[in-house]
């Protein structure tokens, strides 16, 4: 019986550490996802000079999960009658940031520049789309460092915590 | 009508809705003047909003419904000064200009806007069609008349009847120089008013370069052009006659001598270009008068339409 309530406690501890080096990693692979999007975005902006809506349809296509979701929500809204873009940017924001693993502050960059989409010029556009790119690609290499230095040391830690359970409960 | 009242404010559509009621077959124009009231042209007589005033708010929600949100999009259409909405409506605009060398870069603040309802008027060309050639052939045929005297109107239903053809007429091969999206209100290059089995239609081209484009690649036998105005439109539409191509085009002026007068046109009427000339003159509100003259100033018809 004892055997396996401590099979159980080191499986818990596991998984919490697991988890949490997981979303570390996530967050690494969504923002790099993000930074492409708007890189598309850009040139579908400049060249194409495609509606928001077609960009997003567009978008959608080309990433993965949670971020295809938020473009293809986006997608979805545009299709009936908008008075207000940034409310829904906003608002599909939020349930981005709950299915995803982004910080506060990766989703604060992109609040900012919802402000700022389809109210420019080409070349204005363009200049908000890269002051964009800049910020989350700051967020980016800090949370690499932190996916390097902490993803593997979680697992382990997890794992270690919950055999120094079971010792002490022995 | 759909699309013009997806473009306007909810409280400002609501308030034309009721006071339009059914007269919207009548309606020509809305036109919307910020910080005044707004004001509906109907085909004979005006009407104003007077407790509807256009705010500076309005005048962004217009702007973004007309670009879908996407303001970057619009970078030729602030140049120009129009766009051509679903369903062929062109809707003007006015305001602040940014000059870029001399020469207009875009309109920086737009506040004023002129919505004008394009209309599909089908076989209103019909009486006129056996004027305009001869057993084989279409003559060249220019059309003349001031602002919101039916030319477009015309021009599409006779590139209609000239592709369908009739019983005395097989259908020719016609293309269609759509600079300003007016004649075939196409969206995403498919035309949503109907121009004919045989016509191609080359939108948003600028005439000089379409004329000769589709004169190489399309084998036209009558080509069909809008608002011709500059020299070079002028140029181009003299290379095409002698090229072969029979002509028809549109032309913005009050009457017959003062479009014989203009100076960019003087190439056309020395050489006798056009064999027939369309006038359409609006003396009444709810009358057009239509006449046809040949190249030496012959009157050959004169016809009038009444709007019910």
């Amino acid at each position: 019986m004892k055997i396996i309530g401590a099979f159980c406690i080191v499986f818990a501890t596991s998984f919490l550490g697991f988890d949490m080096s997981n979303t570390l990693t996530n967050r690494t692979r969504q923002l790099k996802q993000l930074i492409v999007s708007l890189q598309m975005m850009e040139a579908e902006m400049v060249y194409s000079k495609r509606t928001l809506q077609q960009i997003f349809h567009v978008l959608r296509s080309k990433l993965d999960y949670p971020i295809t979701d938020f473009y293809d929500n986006l997608t979805k809204r545009l299709n009936g009658r908008v008075t207000n873009f940034y409310s829904i940017w906003s608002q599909e924001l939020e349930s981005l940031r709950t299915i995803s693993s982004l910080t506060a502050n990766d989703v604060e960059i992109l609040q900012q520049f919802g402000r700022t989409i389809g109210q420019h010029s080409a070349h204005e556009q363009r200049k908000h789309i890269q002051l964009t790119i800049y910020h989350l690609q700051l967020e980016l290499d800090q949370s690499r460092d932190k996916q390097q230095r902490y993803a593997t040391m979680l697992k382990t830690i997890g794992f270690l915590f919950g055999l120094l359970i079971v010792i002490l409960l022995f | 009508m759909e699309t013009i009242k997806h473009i306007l404010p909810p409280s400002i559509c609501e308030a034309i809705e009721k006071r339009i009621v059914n007269r919207w077959r009548l309606l020509e124009e809305i036109r919307l003047r910020i910080h005044l009231p707004i004001e509906l042209s109907f085909f004979s007589s005006v009407d104003w909003l007077h407790e509807t005033v256009f705010t500076e708010e309005d005048c962004t929600y217009v702007l973004r419904q007309l670009s879908e949100h996407s303001l970057y999009r619009l970078e030729d259409e602030l140049r120009n000064g129009y766009i051509t909405i679903t369903g062929g409506h062109r809707v003007g605009l006015a305001g602040e200009v940014v000059t870029d060398h001399a020469s207009v870069s875009h309109i920086e603040h737009v506040t004023f806007f002129n919505i004008r309802i394009a209309r599909e008027v089908k076989n209103v060309a019909q009486a006129y069609m056996p004027f305009l050639r001869n057993k084989t052939n279409y003559y060249n045929t220019l059309i003349v008349g001031a602002p919101q005297t039916g030319k477009t109107t015309l021009l599409r239903d006779m590139a209609r009847m000239i592709s369908d053809g009739s019983e005395h007429m097989r259908g020719q091969k016609v293309a269609i120089i759509d600079e300003r999206s007016e004649i075939g209100a196409s969206k995403d290059g498919v035309p949503q008013f109907y121009i004919g089995k045989r016509s191609d239609i080359m939108d948003a081209c600028p005439k000089v370069d379409g004329i000769m484009m589709m004169i190489r690649s399309m084998s036209p036998d009558v080509l069909i052009v809008d608002e011709i105005g500059t020299t070079k439109d002028v140029e181009a539409i003299l290379e095409a006659t002698l090229a072969g191509v029979t002509v028809i085009c549109t032309v913005h002026s009050a009457t017959f001598e003062e479009v014989r007068k203009r100076p960019s046109l003087q190439p056309i009427f020395q050489m006798n270009t056009f064999k027939r000339i369309i006038l359409l003159t609006k003396p009444y509100a709810d009358k057009y008068h239509i006449d046809i003259f040949t190249d030496e100033g012959k009157k050959l018809l004169r016809d009038f339409v009444q709007k019910r």
